[in-house]
């Protein structure tokens, strides 16, 4: 098969271009990738890219930034969208060219504006994939409507948990896209993995409030008055650096707990550890979790919505605590830290367990998927084409099928529990 | 708009690299199957813009067929050791190429995190593979002939002092060591405060300086000084310099970052040089 992914920048850092990378180096194996990444900002691309898969951008913003067409909105691509800023007029056409040109046998969108543009203009021949990195929960009301009218046009659409598949399953009316749960893969470290003698613990992620390292720098002030020994160590940059060097100084933690940067790739910074965390309020999917348990690490990891509680096992491979929760955090933490056992066990478990997201596992379900979706198209083309001579709107009324009258309904009342909660809020 | 992620790989080979406690650095590269006797280099970096490298200090690598077709791998043994300074890597895909830099891949490091250097025979050499601010792959090197490892430091802004605790190599601590601060720039007789040096145990050592001192006798005409730290073993002995060097943090100035201290209307804040040396910067407001 012929592949293309739809990326907004793959130039840049992120669990969405790590995971995109992963998944198109895997399928590389078979089939031929490429990558189009909307944007382009440097020269070379921060995490790797194996030289079998292809990338090209549409937008170069070393020399387009000031495009006449750059500087006017974007039509096309929705306006809820979290991206929206980014798009215009420039990347519209680009990405309409782009896609009216490609040949491929399935394309994949991998953000929900990028969805959208797939939907409305990717070749009918070609299977359309959109994949979804966030949750529809969390999605704005304004972009979950736009989402409504362009997603019953894809072929499928995958989430990262089970949990948001659900969801879009039950309040969004899709009649013939398939929706499934397709987790993020995540490959084994070219590294031996850590033996879980490390004093440190490891957290690596934006440093954004939805993060809540404050609250893990907090958790850390009982571990250092207990082992100060042990140290903690944040990876990556963001706006809160400064509010969190400040809440270290004021805990008298400056020895014990430090602001790393970002390090790419992150393989050799897991090793040193024998702790994970995770405190985020909020998590799609949860690709540190996974990169930290390939690397052996136990995680302990905030129960927050939707992948953590699908990737770790509570007191076997890592621990769940709930969302907010300073103490049990801390308790989670030194519980690890203080039983040298407990902790090579919980680890060699984390290393067990997270072989499942090897790429190889994982890219076999998309192939499947994707396999799928080519066969049904071209079975169902072959008949219409005896059919009828417009295929195209007949294709939308034979693949809404029986779904057609159930969907209606629940289209009906989701709007009607949707309006009552509106109310109640 | 044609230029592919491709095209900038196979230009710029990355290197995976781990660092093993005796100093040993092992590197790995992924080449096109084309190249044929490649040649890898460590090429030490000027000191100052403009200044031409030192061609007669590289140290060549021989790299080796590895594993798989296309790999290679090079190993550059603990001794001799490298000189202070950074050292750019550099690879040579064929005889008749160019030199260029090459990329950091991954890089294992854990071995050198508290790290517990053997007696000081001759001199302490740490080596750190890192990536350079601007992307590259490089190693960092220290050649001191003893050396004092700066551990917990402690600022105590009510009281205006800085507590140092530290571990010695390659001397002894005598009757009549001190702890020290030295103005920089200030010249061979110029102003230093020095505290008496406490037996922690265990080779380690502290010491309380008061940084009141520090910010009367700066010369008043700077707006910022900046103090040394360093330990004198015995009255007579070599200064050692404090730094902290056994871990696998390259750039300790951002990374350990300290809380800061109002004194007499100044600021004072100790912190890590770019070369990892203890310091504390003394900055008065503009008047």
């Amino acid at each position: 098969m012929k592949i293309t992914f739809l990326l907004h920048n793959g130039y840049g850092i992120g669990g969405t271009i790590k995971t995109t990378f992963n998944l198109a180096e895997a399928l590389a194996e078979r089939h031929d990738v490429e990558i189009v990444s909307v944007f382009r900002h440097r020269k070379v691309a921060n995490f790797t890219l194996d030289p079998r898969v292809s990338m090209r951008h549409l937008v170069d913003l070393r020399t387009e930034k000031e495009h006449p067409r750059h500087v006017r909105p974007a039509r096309v691509f929705p306006a809820s969208e979290y991206r929206y800023p980014q798009y215009s007029e420039l990347t519209d056409e680009r990405i309409q060219e782009c896609l009216a040109s490609l040949t491929s046998d399935v394309i994949i969108g991998t953000r929900p504006g990028l969805n959208v543009q797939l939907a409305l203009q990717a070749p009918r021949s070609a299977v359309r994939i959109g994949q979804e990195h966030l949750t529809l929960k969390t999605h704005p009301p304004a972009l979950r409507n736009a989402l409504r009218r362009a997603y019953p046009r894809l072929d499928a659409l995958t989430t990262v948990s089970e949990a948001d598949a659900n969801e879009y399953r039950r309040r969004m009316r899709l009649p013939g896209v398939r929706v499934e749960a397709l987790p993020n893969s995540v490959p084994e470290p070219g590294i031996p993995p850590a033996d879980s003698t490390g004093r440190i613990v490891v957290a690596a992620g934006r440093l954004v409030t939805s993060k809540r390292h404050a609250l893990l720098i907090r958790a850390f002030a009982r571990v250092a008055a207990e082992r100060p020994d042990w140290q903690l160590r944040i990876y990556g940059n963001g706006d809160q650096e400064e509010p969190l060097h400040d809440l270290i100084h004021e805990l008298g933690l400056y020895n014990n707990a430090f602001l790393m940067g970002k390090a790419t790739p992150m393989d050799g910074e897991w090793v040193k550890g024998s702790i994970a965390t995770v405190t985020s309020v909020f998590e799609p999917f949860g690709m540190t979790i996974v990169e930290a348990m390939r690397s052996g690490l136990p995680v302990i990891s905030t129960d927050c919505e939707y992948g953590p509680r699908e990737i770790i096992e509570d007191g076997v491979d890592g621990r769940l605590v709930p969302v907010g929760d300073e103490d049990a955090l801390a308790g989670a933490l030194l519980e690890l830290i203080r039983d040298d056992e407990l902790r090579r066990t919980m680890g060699a478990a984390a290393l067990e367990n997270s072989r499942r997201f090897d790429p190889v596992p994982v890219v076999e379900r998309a192939e499947r998927l994707m396999a799928e979706l080519v066969e049904r198209k071209r079975s169902l083309r072959s008949r219409l084409r005896l059919r009828s001579p417009a295929p195209v709107r007949l294709t939308d009324t034979v693949r809404a099928g029986a779904h057609t009258v159930r969907d209606m309904a629940m289209a009906a009342a989701i709007t009607t529990v949707r309006g009552l909660r509106k109310v109640r809020r | 708009m044609s230029e592919t992620l491709t095209d900038v790989v196979t230009e710029t080979p990355r290197a995976d690299c781990r660092a093993a406690a005796d100093g040993a650095l092992t590197v790995e590269l992924a080449l096109p199957v084309s190249a044929v006797a490649p040649e890898l280099r460590l090429l030490p970096r000027p000191k100052s813009k403009g200044e031409e490298p030192d061609e007669a200090a590289v140290r060549p690598l021989r790299l080796a067929a590895a594993g798989p077709a296309g790999r290679w791998r090079a190993v550059l043994a603990p001794e001799p050791a490298l000189g202070e300074g950074r050292w750019d890597v550099q690879l040579r895909a064929a005889p008749d190429g160019e030199w260029r830099r090459v990329a950091p891949g991954v890089r294992d490091t854990r071995a050198l995190i508290g790290r517990e250097p053997d007696a000081l025979a001759d001199g302490l050499a740490v080596r750190v593979p890192y990536r350079t601010r601007d992307g590259w792959f490089a190693v960092r090197a220290w050649l001191r002939p003893a050396h004092a490892e700066a551990g917990p430091i402690t600022v105590e802004p009510a009281e205006g002092t800085m507590s140092v605790r530290g571990r010695l190599f390659g001397a002894e601590p005598a009757a009549g060591a001190v702890g020290q601060l030295k103005l920089r720039g200030g010249g061979r007789r110029g102003p230093r405060h020095a505290v008496e040096l406490r037996d922690e145990g265990g080779g380690a050592f502290s010491f309380t300086m008061s940084l009141h001192d520090l910010v009367a006798e700066a010369p008043a005409a700077e707006a910022a000084a900046v103090w040394d730290v360093s330990v004198r073993p015995a009255p007579r002995a070599t200064r050692v310099k404090v730094a902290r060097l056994l871990d696998d943090v390259t750039d300790k100035k951002a990374v350990f970052a300290f809380p800061a201290c109002e004194v007499a209307g100044a600021t004072v804040r100790p912190y890590y040089t770019v070369d990892n040396d203890l310091a504390v910067r003394v900055e008065r407001p503009a008047s």
